[in-house]
């Protein structure tokens, strides 16, 4: 996906953050080992200053400032670095953890990864840049609903857990939401970064190049 | 087809089919939530409780609630979704221009059924990733952007919920349609679609083609402001196409003219009404319309959405007005999502008080003809004609009487003279 060096936040902002809405719920509240209530969800809007687009997102503080905090990193890497276009791409993956035995640590295995390729251009002139702010919206609307398409699909996604098992499958750090568990990774060759754990027994269902 | 028996109880049919009417209502409340031109931010919603449908925070308002029950019995719930419910958005110029962007439509396709999905928490799991696909998608569509727009330029976006047969006519030629996931169900597969229009231009009737004035079709730079620019040039021809079919409304309110004495002229009226009583046959809701008009309105009404109305999404299919007191059962009222200037603002209240009267009730009087008229329009002519003919009988057996007035006032006129 070609974008302006500006752009590249609001862009990976923008999927990764239609599809941590669909892949988060509200706060479970276990009443007994199997039994559970789940909290309300809000979200907001989010005016894009470089790209005349809008998406939606939970409505959490503490989740929005993680997820710009590891995009930032990606987009300053990729805007300093030295290759001619320069390339990277950043991955959000949703992993489970599996109980291991003493001492090993828990295991991680994906279940979804969503990629997006990002390459940088220069624009030259007014209506060469108006052109790629255009294609840049319409790449984007076509990439959310392709995300809506593919989560309701609804082929994979772990169990609903009981309560000991809460921690294996989402996220419970934040006060006011609860995501699957996920990573964001990122490199700069242009290829997918490759996925922790054991790679052999990963889950991946789909993965989102753009 | 879906499968008979595809719940192994009753009792799952009965929660499907709650759930099927919450993801109805709620999704009718997001989408004119999206297109009410107010950006959603932090802490903007007060925190509800913790029991709110989907586990999402969804507005609640009870008039779209009320559109939404208007178009979907509650006694027929997985019929009507069957049969399709939609959303329409449209944008209304200050001059009374309607260009309908979008059709949102929910729909139950029994072709798609999955008779594996049995746990009904699953289902109202789904139920909710897919509301939040909505939500997501409304935010792309032409239509949001223009809404977001409402509150700088001089338009209003519109609803209406109906269900049925889709106007896709009223989207023009050129219409794109997205599907915000489907959800598989043993009862056929729930999916909200919407169909939208990317052509922004008014076209007058197809027959004129060649005058169609195009427009921006940039959602950059889509501004109504081109419409009504357009629009202003084509008011004429569209007038002359459609006042020979159109009967005058009276209830319009009629204009005063520009610098008129609004006191001089009420009492003008009233002296009016004092000394030339209005015949009863007057009250009925079209009184300048003649008989025979009548008669081709009620027929046209079916005629129009094949022919007239598909010619041209701005003449007279589904009219926004704002004051109609005499929609078509099927044409539920259009609701007013924004006042344009109005926050925090003197003209707020006169905003408000043009929504009260926007949907107000019909006047008592009114209610009951329209009760009436609205059985079957013929009926209506035939009380009208048997009123007048009641009218025509008394004025005919008093007919001495005012032959004597007449000589009576010819004397007075003589005696004056002289």
């Amino acid at each position: 996906m070609s974008m302006e060096g500006r752009q590249v936040d609001e862009v990976v902002a923008s999927i990764f953050h239609t599809v941590l809405f669909h892949r988060s719920s509200g706060k479970f509240t276990y009443n007994n080992e199997e039994s559970y209530s789940i909290r309300t969800v809000s979200y907001i809007d989010v005016d894009c200053d470089f790209i005349d687009f809008t998406y939606v997102c939970c409505e959490s503080d503490a989740l929005g400032r993680c997820v710009k905090k590891e995009i930032s990193e990606f987009s300053d890497m990729l805007r300093t670095a030295s290759s001619c276009p320069p390339r990277g791409s950043i991955s959000l993956e949703f992993f489970q953890k599996r109980r291991a035995r003493w001492p090993f640590q828990p295991e991680c295995v994906p279940w979804e990864v969503w990629t997006v390729c990002c390459e940088l251009t220069e624009t030259r002139n007014d209506h060469d840049m108006h052109s790629r702010h255009e294609s840049v919206v319409e790449m984007l609307q076509d990439k959310i609903v392709h995300i809506t398409e593919i989560i309701n699909r609804h082929e994979y996604v772990p169990k609903m857990p009981s309560r000991s098992d809460a921690d294996l499958i989402f996220d419970t750090s934040y006060a006011d939401i609860q995501p699957y568990l996920f990573k964001i990774q990122y490199n700069l060759s242009g290829a997918p970064p490759t996925s922790v754990g054991n790679t052999v027994r990963k889950l991946i269902r789909d993965t989102l190049s753009l | 087809m879906a499968p008979d028996a595809a719940f192994s109880n009753i009792s799952d049919k009965n929660e499907f089919t709650k759930f099927a009417k919450f993801l109805a209502y709620k999704g009718v409340q997001v989408i004119v939530e999206s297109r009410k031109g107010v950006k959603i931010e932090a802490n903007s919603k007060p925190r509800t409780t913790d029991s709110d449908w989907f586990n999402l925070q969804i507005p609640d308002s009870p008039e779209v609630n009320q559109a939404t029950k208007n178009a979907l019995p509650s006694d027929k719930i997985l019929e009507t979704i069957r049969s399709q419910l939609h959303v329409e958005i449209s944008v209304q110029t200050e001059d009374g221009d309607e260009m309908v962007l979008e059709l949102w439509t929910l729909e139950l396709d029994e072709a798609q059924f999955d008779t594996s999905l049995k746990a009904m928490n699953t289902v109202y799991f789904r139920m909710g990733i897919l509301l939040k696909s909505v939500i997501t998608i409304s935010r792309i569509t032409p239509a949001y952007h223009l809404s977001r727009k409402q509150r700088t330029e001089s338009f209003t976006i519109f609803y209406r919920v109906y269900n049925g047969e889709p106007k896709l006519k009223a989207l023009g030629d050129s219409v794109k349609k997205i599907q915000a996931g489907m959800l598989k169900t043993p009862l056929g597969g729930l999916c909200f679609t919407v169909s939208y229009r990317t052509n922004f231009s008014i076209s007058p009737n197809t027959s004129e083609k060649s005058k169609t004035l195009l427009l921006k079709s940039d959602h950059f730079e889509l501004s109504p402001k081109h419409v009504i620019f357009e629009s202003k040039k084509t008011k004429i021809i569209k007038e002359k196409e459609v006042k020979p079919t159109r009967p005058v409304d009276l209830n319009k309110p009629l204009r005063l003219a520009a610098f008129a004495d609004e006191i001089i002229i009420q009492k003008a009226i009233n002296e009016f009404f004092e000394k030339i009583p209005i015949p009863k046959f007057k009250k009925y809701p079209r009184p300048k319309t003649p008989i025979k008009d009548k008669a081709m309105e009620s027929k046209s009404t079916q005629d129009l959405d094949l022919t007239i109305m598909s010619k041209s999404p701005t003449s007279l299919e589904l009219p926004p007005k704002k004051f109609s007191g005499f929609r078509g059962e099927n044409e539920p009222p259009l609701k007013l999502l924004h006042f344009p200037f109005a926050d925090n603002h003197p003209i707020r209240e006169l905003a408000e008080f043009y929504k009260d009267f926007f949907n107000a009730p019909h006047l008592k009087l009114t209610e009951e003809q329209h009760q009436v008229s609205k059985d079957i329009d013929l009926k209506e002519l035939e009380m009208g004609s048997e009123d007048l003919s009641k009218d025509l009988e008394l004025y005919e057996s008093s007919v001495l009487e005012f032959d004597e007035l007449l000589a009576d006032m010819c004397r007075s006129a003589e005696w004056s003279g002289n």
